[in-house]
């Protein structure tokens, strides 16, 4: 039945702010989904963080060793490069440890989210984005504990 | 009254479909199958039914959800890509209708061309229109939001690069 302008009939959104609102919790449930990955890995670098400090130093000694000091030679700032770099990843690793606990209760409350309104779409089933999103809650909740008790 | 149980198959997640009858959307259910079912009574002896697609950039609200969910995903970055192809659905059949019916909507896969769905297990169903096309409102709305896309990140950019330059 088409319109005197012979125009298909177009997707007409009937209850239209309720259907839209579900679309829309979709969408934000993927947002909230990888934004709680994005704060899991921040949350994980700022653990890893210390020992980075920790491997450029041991990296600058077996580079220097290994190569009998010649690397002096070679690049006679190597050391000063290599402290300032080592300066550089300890201001991102005391950064990233001082907002340790906003990053990861950011996790917490994003990974909560996408479950739940993955869980509650009834149109297609969420089954890996639910299990991924637990295994985050469950890795950020670990390094938690594990960063009080350490 | 006359019973109609239509089942929906070979849909995926992309597909949304909104299937109503004589104007009455309907809401389906899935089953164990990973196809969709809906039961329907009408007094009518033959019904119109109808096939569309939910695209995200045809809602009345589309401008204010897109803004919301660029900002809330950190300008975009963790966002997930709206569909960029536009494809919509256009098919329409009339079926005459026994005191029981059962109708199978079989979906091809989205294409820009061909028959959209294959309807199976009505009584001489009239096929009215039965097609993919491109919505050119979505497809404009999704240009549209690249490009302001990219204006805001080029603009970030250069923000941040200004506020380094200043600051270090």
């Amino acid at each position: 039945m088409k319109d005197i302008e012979n125009k298909p009939v177009e997707f007409n959104p009937q209850n239209t702010f309720k259907r839209e609102l579900g679309c829309f919790s979709l969408r934000l449930g993927k947002i909230f989904f990888n934004l709680s990955i994005f704060f899991l890995v921040l949350c994980i670098c700022g653990i890893l963080s210390l020992i980075s400090t920790v491997i450029m130093i041991v990296f600058g000694i077996v580079v220097t060793l290994a190569t009998l000091g010649t690397v002096f030679v070679i690049m006679p700032n190597f050391w000063s490069n290599l402290i300032s770099g080592i300066n550089i990843a300890g201001n991102v690793s005391e950064f990233l440890m001082s907002n340790f606990y906003i990053f990861a209760s950011i996790a917490v409350a994003f990974s909560i989210l996408s479950i739940i309104i993955s869980a509650l779409d009834k149109q297609n089933k969420h089954k890996g984005k639910i299990v991924i999103a637990s295994i985050v809650l469950a890795v950020t909740i670990v390094s938690i504990i594990i960063t009080i008790a350490g | 009254m006359k019973d109609v149980k239509i089942k929906l198959v070979g849909l995926n997640k992309k597909t949304r479909p909104q299937v109503s009858i004589d104007g009455n959307i309907l809401q389906f259910k899935k089953n164990e199958f990973d196809s969709y079912e809906c039961q329907f009574q009408t007094e009518n002896n033959e019904i119109e039914l109808v096939v569309t697609r939910e695209l995200e950039l045809k809602y009345k609200f589309w401008w204010l959800f897109a803004v919301i969910s660029f900002i809330v995903s950190i300008f975009g970055i963790f966002e997930p890509f709206y569909d960029r192809k536009s494809i919509a659905i256009d098919a329409r059949f009339k079926v005459k209708l026994d005191s029981q019916n059962s109708i199978t909507l079989k979906f091809n896969p989205l294409s820009t061309q061909g028959k959209a769905v294959t309807l199976e297990g009505a009584n001489e169903p009239g096929e009215i229109e039965n097609r993919f096309y491109i919505d050119k409102i979505a497809k404009k709305r999704w240009i549209l939001l690249l490009i302001l896309k990219i204006m805001v990140w080029i603009g970030l950019g250069c923000s941040i690069a200004f506020l380094i330059a200043k600051y270090l």
